[in-house]
């Protein structure tokens, strides 16, 4: 076999691997098309794209950046950069302060039982679509016919329009972005929990410490290193406020304060067919994307080997 | 160890419980309220003003409604194919990325990989993708919801890291017994990873499940529309005086029927799910 080897060289190893290759085939031809050639057809953000002479032959806008000029010197740029940076970011320091004191809670919850419970009912909206918890909001807070409104209708004779008032929609954004994903991002603090020594606790036990000061200070700075690396890798995706949950719930009425890059650039393109003035906006995004998530990655990595 | 508990010790203890019940309400009660006022008869809705905690007599009838019409029937058929054959063609794919990946000695690996965890961080947009959708002739087909996310790169290291932490004895015996690479993936590589392609297989069938975005990009065709693409139409009204619907039938009522057909089969796995996701969760955590 090492004989071989070294006698074949690299050609003769490949064809030793040639089944291998096969079975990478179709996989990869997926990528070629529906991950790679995109990213050839960024191309368009600097041509004036024809549909009928497609992504290679249409001509190139002048000056090529045009199309990035267009979107900087547009009233709306600065306002989709303020509501999507705001969003992530609000969502990225709830999201993690209510999966944190679920995970804090639950790991203090002497009965089994009880914790099996609520663990299993709070993981679960993870995997409903967001049109789904779009129903579930909208029965509990849509004007006409949502519970609440009811409620103060007989109250207080007025009712709050939640989903199509820009006071109170991002509110709406915030509390079911909670409610759908505490459960599932507790578990990561969870199992970090779990692996702190045990011994720790015995000894704080011995010396008085009660549960609080337990929590203070064996409990958090035992999962410190998680909670920061987590933070600084969600900081990379701070371009991403998702277009998941937004799409879904927002409508004209509330673009103000939640229409965010991903929104406007399918309306721009897929709606208005504007289609290279969209892809120069997602072209933008996704440079800066790419820097971030790299640059975060790389802090992350920093981080890590200075505590270990 | 101090074993007597300390009356402090006793209000902290309660404070947990009291939070966690807290906690319990607020998801439970959405969940089953959809449920209630799913069955709940008009004549009831009507009597409290649309507010029914526990309905006296309990009816179907938004069900067989929401089932005598097209609508949602036609919708679940085109998630059901989705659904099954997505995950099908998925799974193959992933794991035929893996398998060779997890391969030390395979020449071009590494470039390979890079090329793949590359995709994960910068990626042509929605726009250059559409078109080329558009371009591979799929727009107002099926396919559309299936092929342009098919193979999901997380999830292949996944099941690549898996596959590498096979004992390497285990191949090396049976390819000195005569197994290639094809036998050993089908009757070595495997049947030893059930956890860890259930819990991929699960996450990519609740993806294909709530196809919703695939659908609003591609597909203009009204007979396509998956699922969750009428039951958002339905929640907005779009559809709310749908043909022939009974006006004895309040549409809140079909709304939460609706919703229910559309969240069931997540009901219904979910307990397999989440045997498993802890781990996959955990696996992704461990490597990045």
């Amino acid at each position: 076999m090492t004989k071989r080897q070294k006698s074949g060289g690299l050609l003769g190893r490949i064809m030793e691997h040639r089944a291998y290759y096969i079975m990478l085939l179709p996989g990869l031809i997926y990528f070629a098309i529906f991950k790679f050639a995109p990213m050839y057809g960024v191309i368009i953000s600097f041509k004036d794209f024809r549909m009928n002479s497609g992504i290679t032959n249409s001509p190139f806008a002048s000056p090529w950046y045009k199309h990035f000029l267009d979107f900087f010197s547009s009233p709306f740029w600065g306002e989709l950069l303020a509501n999507t940076i705001a969003i992530s970011m609000s969502k990225l320091l709830l999201g993690t302060l209510f999966a944190l004191l679920l995970a804090l809670i639950l790991n203090e919850c002497r009965s089994s039982l009880l914790r099996r419970t609520v663990q299993t009912i709070t993981y679960m909206p993870h995997f409903f679509s967001w049109v789904v918890v779009y129903g579930i909001v909208y029965i509990f807070v849509s004007e006409n016919s949502g519970i609440v409104n009811r409620f103060l209708n007989e109250l207080t004779g007025s009712t709050i329009p939640f989903l199509t008032s820009p006071r109170y929609f991002r509110s709406v954004l915030y509390v079911s972005h909670i409610w759908k994903g505490m459960g599932y991002s507790s578990i990561v603090y969870l199992s970090a929990m779990a692996s702190i020594d045990m011994n720790l606790y015995e000894a704080a036990l011995v010396d008085g410490a009660g549960r609080f000061r337990r929590i203070f200070h064996i409990t958090l700075p035992g999962i410190r290193s998680t909670i920061i690396m987590l933070l600084i890798l969600n900081i990379g995706n701070i371009l991403n406020a998702g277009f998941d949950q937004i799409f879904v719930m927002y409508n004209s009425q509330v673009y103000s304060v939640a229409d965010i890059i991903d929104t406007w650039v399918y309306r721009a393109g897929l709606q208005e067919m504007r289609f290279s003035l969209a892809a120069a906006v997602g072209l933008f995004k996704s440079v800066i994307g790419f820097i971030m998530v790299f640059g975060t990655n790389k802090l992350a990595k920093i981080w890590e080997e200075g505590i270990w | 160890m101090i074993k007597r508990a300390t009356i402090g010790e006793k209000i902290f203890d309660s404070a947990i419980y009291f939070v966690l019940a807290v906690l319990f309400v607020v998801y439970f009660v959405p969940l089953i309220y959809v449920v209630i006022s799913s069955v709940t008869p008009y004549s009831e809705v009507a009597r409290s003003g649309g507010l029914v905690i526990i309905p006296k007599e309990i009816t179907l009838s938004a069900y067989s409604q929401i089932f005598k019409q097209g609508l949602i029937p036609r919708a679940l058929g085109v998630t059901v194919f989705v659904t099954v054959v997505g995950t099908s063609l998925s799974m193959a794919l992933s794991v035929l990325l893996a398998y060779p990946l997890s391969k030390q000695t395979l020449p071009g690996r590494k470039f390979i990989l890079q090329a793949l965890v590359f995709t994960m961080y910068f990626s042509g947009g929605l726009i250059p993708t559409y078109l080329i959708v558009r371009q591979m002739g799929m727009l107002n087909t099926v396919w559309a919801m299936i092929i342009p996310s098919v193979v999901s790169t997380y999830n292949v290291m996944l099941i690549r890291n898996y596959f590498q932490n096979i004992p390497a004895e285990l191949f090396e015996a049976a390819t000195i017994d005569g197994c290639g690479p094809t036998r050993s993936l089908l009757s070595i590589a495997l049947p030893l990873s059930p956890p860890v392609l259930m819990t991929i297989m699960l996450f990519y069938m609740v993806s294909f499940w709530n196809t919703f975005y695939a659908a609003i990009y591609y597909i203009n065709d009204p007979n396509l529309r998956p699922l969750q693409v009428i039951l958002r139409d339905i929640l907005n009204s779009v559809v709310g005086n749908m043909e022939n619907v009974d006006v004895n039938i309040p549409s809140m009522t079909i709304q939460m029927a609706s919703i229910v057909v559309t969240s069931v089969p997540i009901i219904l796995v979910y307990p397999f799910i989440q045997k498993h996701f802890t781990k996959g969760i955990m696996m992704g955590a461990v490597k990045g």
